[in-house]
């Protein structure tokens, strides 16, 4: 309000001003109320004062003026009294005179004896009796003319003069009320109109202010208050209309933030498809870099061995007629059978065992004074004969044993190779297998019926290459029922899981999978001895963009999709670490559909 | 006994196979051929073949293998035996190995898996042959040095240019112009001419002829004896034949 006051703004292009009445213009309302009061009661005052003199005065005059009359009357009264001769004349002269002078009655003293008498025609006769029988000169003393009891006279009169008082005081009370009035209730009716109009909604209405009172005062702070209101509902209509402008253009820009946003999350989900996409091809890089050594390594061999192989068959069959006809009986015999030894060894043997044995031969040759000791070591060894070989000596002794010996290797090669052909296509088409298994990929997105067993013991052989020489794996499978599923992802799941396991315990350590089918659900644990997940991290691991690894090496996607394909198929995944010892536990429900219904 | 012998490193007892197959039928008993399953076992092999003193030119190996990787092998191969050749035979690599063996260690090849036999061999050979020239380059420099540092001719090298302080200087010179061996290089040959004349003589007849022939001066030496020395140079020119590069020569103690 301070602020309307003291920001007094003149806009009186359609002021309308409300007169307060200038009857008392200058007047200050609380003085003029003052006189008003004070004259009142000086009114008041006099008035009572002036009847309680007059009535006094009145008392007076009317008392003198009874007594005269009744003096006067008592004296004429008398007169008739004494006047014997007409008594009946006398008698009604006598009422006339009582009653004309409104004397209601007489008192008249004879003896002591008070007797009242009145207008009743009868009782004054009777009264008169014993006046004029005593017919005393004395008799006028008693007789005392009683008109109306003075008091109710002077009540009359004092009645009649306090009416015209009052009535006269009642006149200035009024004249001073009309005053007082004019004075207080028209500001107070001009404020009350004004406030009308206001409440109408006119604020443009203005209280005349030209009075230095308190009404003058208070109009003008009606008017401040007024200006302000005006002030303020100008302003909020300005804003008001900025406002409408604004949330136009606010609107606007909503729409188009909206639209934008709506592109985003268009934009944002394909990115997000991508990514799953991305992740899922970097899940399955991984693997490739791994199968792609797995295949390109049988191959290697296969065509080395084959190379092996056609080399030897052509150096044999080359040496052999030589051999056969340079062989006598007993050595032929000894060539054969050593061929036959060579082709019969089933031993697997290490590199590292091979070359202890090769070791172990070569002495003893050497202690039988053999020359090339070593190389006939090697070559004895490399054809699979690690025992048993002294037999030969006589070959080795031979002077062409360098041909004996060639021949034998070149043929006991032969077998070697098949067999090293073998073991490297039954490698390659295991993990062909195992990955045309794996990506077993339909976009239909339908559920099939999968053994979880088998599916993770797929992705065991596609990590076989990782897996290998230092990972110890222990299988605990229990018999599951197929459950349906998105087998493809399920897969991506465990590759991820077996592939984050191996990195933990850099490819070292003891890999355990152990299944459960329990009420409904099958339960996956893949347990891991690495270094295991720091506490603080653990929460984390399940984010999206979350890795501990190398830049570049991880995309921190990995947990985050395994969850989401985990909870498509309404199971749980949890993680629970110490130190050599992580546990993924994978919870699936074997029927997802019974689940969601 | 104690034949070269070729190191392969794979963790396939297939390929390990092949390969030897392979390498000896190639070179028929002249290196002894050692397979290994794993990279610590190569570095194991390593050690007990140089305590046997055996030379080990060329170690061929995988690179994914479980435990330690081909390029970590190799990294580490490039202390204990740093003159033998490594050859990466592998299925798959990725290119970040390849970087870091580059950058830490002397790869000779990269051969991908399946690999051909004639390339194969080819590039063992190559292989082979370039140690043994190395070899051989090395041992004709220890001869060489050998000879030089025996002599009991002074044989130096100086520069024309500059303060002529010794690039070579052998010990029978040390000794004759009376240096340390710790000093020797903060010397020059032209410092110990007692006449200047013959100095200037000397460097006239380097730079028009490009070679002196048996000067007889006399020196004055580190330690300020009096000698007289008969002095062989010659000039040695750079690619254009414009520029002398530095001089070489004998000197020899006549007085």
């Amino acid at each position: 309000m301070a602020n309307f006051l003291s920001n007094k703004q003149e806009h009186n292009t359609h002021d309308r001003f409300i007169v307060a009445d200038d009857w008392s213009g200058n007047w200050q309302a609380n003085v003029a109320i003052k006189i008003t009061s004070i004259l009142t009661w000086i009114i008041v005052v006099c008035g009572f004062s002036t009847s309680l003199i007059i009535l006094n005065d009145i008392k007076e005059k009317q008392f003198q003026k009874i007594q005269q009359e009744s003096d006067q009357k008592a004296y004429l009264i008398l007169n008739f009294l004494h006047n014997k001769n007409d008594r009946v004349d006398s008698s009604n002269k006598i009422r006339a005179l009582l009653f004309s002078n409104n004397f209601p009655y007489a008192e008249l003293k004879i003896h002591n004896e008070l007797i009242k008498f009145g207008q009743h025609e009868k009782k004054l006769e009777c009264l008169l009796k014993p006046i004029i029988l005593f017919k005393d000169s004395q008799a006028k003393n008693h007789l005392k003319l009683c008109h109306q009891p003075l008091k109710q006279i002077i009540r009359e009169k004092q009645i009649t003069t306090i009416t015209i008082i009052g009535f006269i005081t009642l006149i200035f009370a009024g004249i001073n009320i009309l005053i007082v009035s004019k004075i207080i209730t028209s500001p107070f009716k001009a404020l009350e109109k004004a406030i009308q109009f206001v409440k109408n909604g006119d604020l443009s209405t203005r209280m005349e202010t030209k009075r230095h009172d308190e009404f003058g005062r208070v109009a003008q702070f009606f008017n401040d208050m007024l200006d302000g209101i005006q002030q303020d509902k100008d302003k909020i209509e300005e804003s008001n209309r900025n406002l409408e402008t604004i949330v136009d253009e606010r609107t606007q820009e909503l729409i188009t933030t909206n639209k934008e946003l709506r592109g985003t999350l268009d934009n944002l989900q394909q990115t997000q498809k991508q990514l799953v996409q991305s992740e899922k091809m970097a899940a399955l890089g991984q693997l490739i870099a791994g199968i792609t050594h797995e295949i390109n390594t049988p191959l290697g061999v296969v065509q080395a061995s084959i190379g092996n192989m056609s080399s030897s068959l052509e150096n044999a069959i080359q040496t052999m007629p030589e051999l056969l006809k340079y062989l006598e009986d007993e050595k032929l015999e000894l060539f054969l059978n050593l061929i036959q030894m060579a082709q019969q060894q089933t031993q697997y043997l290490s590199t590292r065992e091979e070359r202890s044995y090769r070791r172990k031969i070569s002495k003893i040759l050497q202690q039988e004074n053999f020359e090339n000791a070593d190389e006939i070591a090697d070559t004895l060894v490399d054809m699979g004969i690690y025992d048993s070989y002294s037999s030969f000596f006589p070959l080795f002794r031979d002077a062409k044993n360098d041909l004996i010996l060639q021949t034998s290797y070149n043929l006991a090669t032969i077998n070697k190779n098949s067999k090293n052909i073998s073991i490297a296509i039954e490698r390659a088409t295991k993990v062909v297998f195992a990955l045309k298994k794996f990506s077993h990929h339909d976009l239909s997105e339908k559920m099939y019926r999968s053994d979880i067993n088998e599916d993770i013991e797929t992705v065991l052989t596609l990590y076989q290459g990782n897996i290998k020489h230092g990972v110890d794996v222990t299988k605990n499978f229990e018999p599951l029922p197929a459950i349906n599923c998105y087998h493809d992802e399920l897969n991506q799941v465990w590759t991820n899981i077996i592939h984050n396991a191996l990195q933990a315990m850099n490819h070292k350590g003891k890999l355990k999978i152990i299944t459960k089918h329990r009420l409904g659900y099958i339960i996956v644990d893949i347990i891991d001895n690495g270094k295991g997940i720091p506490a603080e991290v653990l929460p984390n691991i399940f984010q999206a963009f979350f890795t501990t690894k190398k830049m570049g090496e991880g995309s921190g996607l990995g947990l985050d999709i395994c969850q989401r394909i985990i909870s498509r198929h309404k199971g749980r995944i949890k993680a629970y670490s110490k130190p050599n010892e992580t546990i993924f536990r994978i919870i699936l429900p074997i029927n997802p559909i019974v689940e969601i219904s | 006994m104690n034949k070269a012998t070729i190191i392969c490193v794979d963790d396939e007892k297939i390929v390990l196979s092949s390969i030897k197959q392979q390498l000896k039928r190639h070179f028929n008993h002249k290196f002894s051929i050692e397979t290994v399953e794993s990279a610590e076992d190569a570095l194991e092999l390593i050690f007990e073949l140089q305590e046997d003193n055996i030379e080990i030119p060329l170690l061929i190996s995988d690179h994914i293998m479980p435990a330690m990787k081909g390029d970590e092998l190799i990294i580490k191969c490039e202390k204990f035996i740093p003159n033998a050749l490594k050859i990466l035979l592998t299925g798959q690599v990725t290119p970040e190995a390849i970087g870091n063996i580059i950058n830490h260690a002397n790869l000779y090849r990269y051969i991908s898996k399946p690999w051909n036999e004639k390339d194969f061999l080819l590039t063992i050979d190559e292989a082979i042959q370039k140690y043994y020239t190395e070899q051989r380059l090395k041992e004709q420099e220890e001869q060489f040095k050998s000879i030089i540092n025996n002599i009991n001719i002074g044989i130096f090298c100086i520069p024309l240019m500059g303060n002529g302080n010794y690039m070579q200087i052998n010990p029978a010179l040390i000794k004759l112009l009376g240096y340390t061996d710790k000093n020797a290089r903060n010397n020059s040959l032209l410092q110990h001419f007692s006449d200047a004349s013959k100095k200037e003589y000397f460097l006239k007849k380097i730079r028009l002829k490009g070679e002196v022939k048996n000067l007889e001066v006399d020196f004055t030496t580190k330690l300020g004896d009096n000698i007289k020395v008969s002095i062989y140079a010659s000039a040695q020119y750079d690619q254009k034949q414009a520029n002398i590069k530095w001089i070489n020569g004998i000197v020899e103690n006549i007085s």
